[in-house]
């Protein structure tokens, strides 16, 4: 039997060959609920915050910023509590992120008020001279698009009662991601 | 030593013998010529 | 009496010449969101920040330039290799005309903000199925090819070829299962943690079937080939191939150290991670041997030196790769700068040199000319060396010291530097010194297209069809 003289077998072979690996390190665990964790505690997205972490996504914030404080002692010095399963358990797509051009945003939400945000979203050069962070004037300028946000409460299987639909009304783009960025690190296990 | 070490040893143990396998059927001396045949066949001019 | 066939270039053709154009497109974002991080002020408006074009960037590099040039060159290499001609040629240019509108298309979506936000493979849902189809039709073209050869027993360069069809095959699909909320947005099938590894399963072995298994293919056919050496051990590149694709997805989560996902999977990542040198360097050495006897031809052969430089940062990625995933200097060096060095002198060090020694061979050869000019030829190649290693060596610089700075305490204990931008304005000159690597290595590659039209040019009319 000369796999390297039947190209059929060869691609049948490399095919099991490559499915060993991904299977027992990635859909394996992933059915067999390793990284499963109890979500009953974890608060779902708000619309406004779903449609705030669509923006973080559209505008590849995770380009500069990641979602993941270490288990290391200058890291939890540095951003606080370090991340668990619990933190991204209901998050689709993950935005764990992997380059910190700027800080990591895993607990942003419990570092600075609203406001801050809106002036430094605005412009960050304005609060940091030398900043390098891009400056994003115009997501206070535009209406947030709620076309799809009911269905796509119900794709991520998030509730989305009358409440929350009336508070998207005449919110900005601004409006909804800084309710996302002030949710970051807020839902924590433990925290108060 | 844990069910979860002797599997962990197991399995190592298993990809050591595979690729021990591996190496020694085609490093064997009676296939030396038929596997390394096509490194100079691909030379010949194909134009 | 050598088996009189027609080859059929006129795919090989379009591949390479578009895939030449999206690489120069990929350059110059490239340069651009280098400056940004520099000089904010150069994010003009949504459609021109750092966020949209950073994924311009990569997917540009990667589905516009490599991918493309791996069609080229290895509808090029399966007939040469198979003494046969083309399967499906009509095929073959259809898929060159679709491939590139997708292409434009998928880069103008970046534009807008449509994105997965998983690295690449930031395509929304109706992208990956045009992907799919379209490497189906890829894959029907060289396994139809492949099966009418006329050379019995495959060379290794066709197996790196059938590993890169099965590999991106699997693990593309495997990373972009999505349910689509509507034409422009759909979210993961999987969440959290499980999200992260799957991406990172993904993310790790895309480098595995594009940026290895690809200029593998073309390394293992160029390198015999121009310098009519034979290959050192055939049987080493045996061991050193199934020891490869078997071990490559192993190490998805080293990527993932230090997070949330479970330590077991990160561990088994990092021992195939150090596993994987020997399969690598089974090549590396493949390529040093085949050279005994033959040093010569560094000089008197501009093109060996492409292949030799291609192979040499092969050894040295497949080295430094290794010794990042383990946990001690991962947690140095995670997030910061070092990673991009690292990621870059793969790409700008091993893929591009060894894809650009793939066209300086195979052009003559399909337009029936002599290269242009063997002068410029190695201006290109000192040129994109200088370039790529300034790249690599700052960033490997600033992103020690900043993973440093970001772990630095006081006597009592705590962070030397706790403002984040102490440890953010010191990379600036550093970042200053990439662009201008930036620059020289796209300077490179400008004299590199220059040189490959000109020899298209000077083709006889009749090859130029």
């Amino acid at each position: 039997m000369n796999v390297d003289k039947n190209p059929v077998i060869f691609i049948i072979l490399a095919a099991i060959t490559i499915l060993v690996g991904t299977l027992i390190t990635t859909f394996i665990p992933l059915f067999a609920g390793i990284t499963a964790v109890s979500t009953e505690n974890i608060r779902p997205y708000t619309a406004l915050e779903l449609e705030g972490r669509d923006i973080y996504i559209r505008e590849g914030c995770n380009n500069c910023h990641t979602q993941t404080v270490r288990p290391l002692p200058f890291e939890t010095a540095r951003y606080g509590s370090y991340s668990e399963l619990e933190d991204s358990a209901i998050d689709r797509p993950h935005l764990w992120g992997s380059k910190r051009t700027g800080p990591d945003l895993a607990r942003v939400g419990t570092k600075y008020p609203a406001q801050w945000h809106y002036m430094h979203m605005k412009s960050p050069q304005s609060m940091y001279k030398r900043s390098n962070m891009p400056p994003y004037p115009w997501l206070g300028d535009r209406k947030l698009d709620t076309r799809y946000t009911a269905k796509k409460m119900k794709v991520l299987d998030y509730p989305f009662p009358g409440k929350d639909a009336k508070d998207l009304d005449g919110k900005t783009e601004m409006d909804a991601l800084v309710s996302y960025l002030m949710r970051l690190g807020k839902e924590v296990k433990g925290t108060p | 030593m844990t069910v979860q070490q002797w599997l962990y040893f197991g399995f190592t143990a298993l990809l050591v013998a595979v690729l021990a396998g591996i190496i020694v059927y085609y490093f064997r001396r009676k296939r030396k010529d038929r596997l390394e045949q096509p490194k100079y066949r691909m030379l010949d001019d194909d134009k | 009496m050598p088996v009189d066939t027609t080859y059929d270039y006129r795919a090989v053709k379009g591949f390479a010449l578009s895939s030449l154009f999206w690489a120069v497109v990929g350059l110059l974002v490239g340069i651009l969101i280098s400056l940004q991080l520099v000089y904010p002020q150069l994010n003009f408006g949504p459609w021109l920040s750092y966020g949209r074009l950073r994924p311009i960037h990569t997917n540009a590099l990667i589905y516009g330039f490599t991918v493309p040039a791996a069609f080229s060159i290895f509808f090029f290499l399966v007939q040469r290799l198979g003494r046969t001609t083309l399967a499906f040629p009509g095929t073959a240019r259809v898929l060159l005309w679709v491939f590139n509108a997708a292409i434009a298309l998928a880069a103008l979506s970046l534009f807008a903000g449509m994105s997965q936000s998983k690295e690449y493979s930031e395509l929304e849902w109706p992208f990956d199925i045009g992907v799919v189809v379209l490497w189906v039709v890829f894959a029907i073209i060289i396994i139809g090819t492949i099966v009418r050869r006329k050379e019995e027993q495959m060379y290794v360069s066709l197996w790196y070829i059938l590993a890169t069809i099965v590999g991106v095959a699997i693990v593309y699909i495997g990373n972009n299962l999505a349910v689509p909320v509507s034409l422009f947005k759909s979210y993961s099938v999987y969440a959290g943690a499980n999200d992260a590894n799957v991406q990172w399963w993904f993310g790790h072995n895309a480098v595995a079937f594009v940026f290895t298994t690809i200029p593998l293919a073309v390394f293992y056919y160029i390198l015999p080939k121009s310098t009519n050496a034979p290959l050192y051990s055939h049987r080493l590149s045996i061991i050193g191939f199934w020891s490869l694709i078997f071990a490559y997805l192993w190490t998805g989560a080293h990527h993932l150290i230090y997070t949330p996902l479970p330590d077991w999977i990160q561990t088994v990542a990092i021992a195939f991670s150090i596993f994987l040198i020997a399969p690598s360097w089974a090549s590396v050495i493949n390529g040093y041997g085949t050279m005994k006897g033959e040093w010569g031809q560094m000089r008197s052969n501009y093109l060996v030196k492409f292949i030799i430089l291609g192979i040499t940062f092969y050894g040295l990625q497949t080295l430094q790769g290794p010794s990042q995933a383990i946990r001690a200097f991962s947690a140095l060096i995670h997030y910061t700068d070092w990673v991009p060095g690292h990621v870059h002198m793969g790409t700008m060090g091993w893929v591009t040199m060894t894809l650009s020694a793939g066209f300086y061979y195979i052009f003559p050869k399909i337009y029936n000319t002599e290269l242009y000019s063997i002068k410029l030829a190695n201006l290109h190649f000192w040129l994109v060396l200088v370039g790529q290693l300034i790249y690599s060596v700052t960033m490997w610089i600033t992103g020690i010291a900043q993973g440093a700075m970001w772990q630095a305490t006081n006597a009592d204990g705590s962070l030397k530097y706790s403002n984040f931008f102490e440890t953010l304005t010191p990379n600036f000159p550093f970042w200053n010194m990439r662009t201008l690597g930036g620059i020289i290595f796209l300077s490179g590659f400008i004299v590199f297209v220059y040189n490959i039209i000109q020899t298209v040019r000077k083709a006889p009319a009749a090859a130029r069809a």
